[in-house]
């Protein structure tokens, strides 16, 4: 079972290669399928997968009590670009793209939620 | 020749072979984890002008009738408690209504949250009010009549706002507010006695791992199931919801955070928050961008978050080393973090860099 320093090299470079498959998920975790969910008082009215070819693709909600919100993705951002609630915080907020995030329209008891490859480090959110 | 071949071709198989193997342990360890971390039942309502989650994590058949019990006790203190003037149930409605009259007989509940409410009030000698009614009444900061108050508003109404004229009548259960225009507002503080009513629920009901979540407001079950402690993301104030700047472990307690990212609007190109200072009637403002306290009794962190917060930097962390069980982290404007000192680093980490522990000889 004697090597030579050329058997030596193929084996570091193949068992590199078969460690590095496996561990490319590990070091660079595949973030790229990740969905918005739309929660209206806590049912879920729309999943979106977002993604980089997306177009611009709107979604207008009507609401209880003639409110009305317009939620907008574009690529692998989503964003609320109009809403008739008073405090506009869920505007405010501006676009969100990375699993975790999410928006909240209180007065309209909306929620945008990124669902993904989630950071699974927290149980829960403090605010 | 041939014969080397064959064992350096051996070789190599038995190596890749043993590396495939090792890769398939790493993964393999990763599913058992991840099987280990349980996915917990989750509920959600709107409830007390927030979003209400609660996350049961053991396994038990049937999670509805819990749910439903723990839901309803925070719906049941939500109508009791509100100042929101729709709901006729509200006994915190009817003492404000009877402000410079009558006092009201309050259940055991109400009474309970104004004794804690009028406590806070003392603790920080009125820099949190619990009688502050008027003064959110003027702002509307949340709703869509939100405006900035002329001064005179402002002036006529701060003589309102005064703890002390809120008397409680523990033996007979009522309450009384001396002056009329008076009113008592627990937005503070009930969200928290909420958390810890659910709380209570869950655990009658012989859940043994669960999250209350009212608003932002946590409380915890005991631990994991796997017997670690729970890690609950905080807040990056800076960033949208979801983005949090560090991850504090809880065991059995419970974490609230009061930040001038809540609530707000805008106004000339200003930012006015909720946290209004009794003193001046104006958004408080100081250095402060969010302080969370961590502590047994969710009532006691909403309503110490709110004080402390008030307080400011230096008085609020003094009040907090006062107190037993009781720690807070401050996230300050310049994005440096101020801990109370029985905070390391078990139970709080920074995870992103730009936020910055403050040496704690700044603060003395």
């Amino acid at each position: 079972m004697k090597l030579k320093k050329g058997d030596l090299f193929i084996i570091v470079i193949l068992v590199t290669a078969v460690l590095g498959w496996f561990l490319k998920d590990a070091i660079f975790p595949d973030d790229s399928s990740k969905n918005a969910v739309i929660k209206i008082d806590g049912q879920v009215y729309a999943t979106i997968p977002l993604d980089k070819d997306n177009e611009r693709q709107e979604i207008p909600l009507t609401l209880a009590d003639n409110q009305y919100m317009r939620i907008v993705t574009e690529k692998d951002q989503i964003w609320v670009e109009k809403s008739t609630c008073p405090d506009e915080v869920c505007i405010k907020t501006g676009k969100i793209s990375k699993p975790g995030q999410s928006i909240v329209c209180l007065p309209n008891k909306t929620v945008i939620h990124i669902e993904g490859a989630e950071d699974m480090d927290i149980d829960d959110l403090s605010v | 020749m041939h014969l080397r071949k064959i064992s350096s071709m051996s070789s190599l198989i038995f190596i890749l072979s043993l590396t495939i193997l090792l890769a398939g342990c790493t993964s393999f360890s990763k599913n058992a984890a991840d099987s280990q971390k349980n996915e917990p039942v989750v509920e959600t309502e709107f409830l007390m002008g927030t979003i209400v989650k609660i996350s049961i994590y053991d396994e038990v058949e049937e999670t509805d009738s819990i749910f439903r019990k723990a839901f309803e006790r925070i719906s049941d203190i939500e109508e009791r408690m509100t100042i929101n003037e729709e709901n006729e149930r509200s006994e915190i409605i009817e003492l404000n209504n009877a402000s410079g009259k009558d006092s009201v007989k309050v259940s055991r509940d109400t009474f309970y949250v104004l004794e804690k409410g009028k406590y806070f009030s003392e603790l920080s000698n009125g820099k949190y009010d619990i009688t502050i009614g008027p003064l959110v009444k003027l702002w509307n900061i949340g709703t869509d009549e939100a405006r900035v108050p002329e001064e005179t508003e402002i002036k006529n109404t701060l003589p309102l706002v005064n703890y002390e004229e809120l008397v409680l009548d523990k033996e007979h259960l009522s309450a009384q507010l001396n002056v009329p225009g008076m009113i008592v507002d627990l937005g503070a503080i009930a969200k928290g006695y909420a958390a810890d009513e659910a709380a209570r629920i869950l655990k009658e009901e012989g859940i043994k791992h669960a999250i209350v979540n009212i608003g932002g407001n946590i409380a915890v079950l005991n631990t994991r199931t796997d017997g670690t402690p729970w890690r609950l993301g905080l807040q990056d104030p800076l960033k949208p919801r979801g983005d949090y700047m560090g991850i504090v472990m809880l065991k059995d307690q419970t974490l609230v955070t009061s930040g001038t990212y809540e609530r707000y609007f805008e106004s000339n190109g200003k930012r006015y928050h909720h946290i209004l200072n009794p003193e001046t009637g104006y958004p408080e403002e100081n250095s402060i961008l969010s302080v969370s306290i961590l502590t047994k009794d969710s009532i006691d962190a909403d309503g110490l978050s709110t004080t402390v917060f008030l307080l400011g930097l230096e008085k609020g962390i003094e009040l907090v080393e006062e107190l037993p069980d009781t720690e807070a982290i401050f996230i300050t404007t310049d994005k440096k973090v101020y801990v109370s000192s029985g905070i390391d680093e078990e139970i709080f980490q920074i995870t992103r860099d730009e936020y910055q522990l403050a040496k704690s000889g700044v603060i003395k």
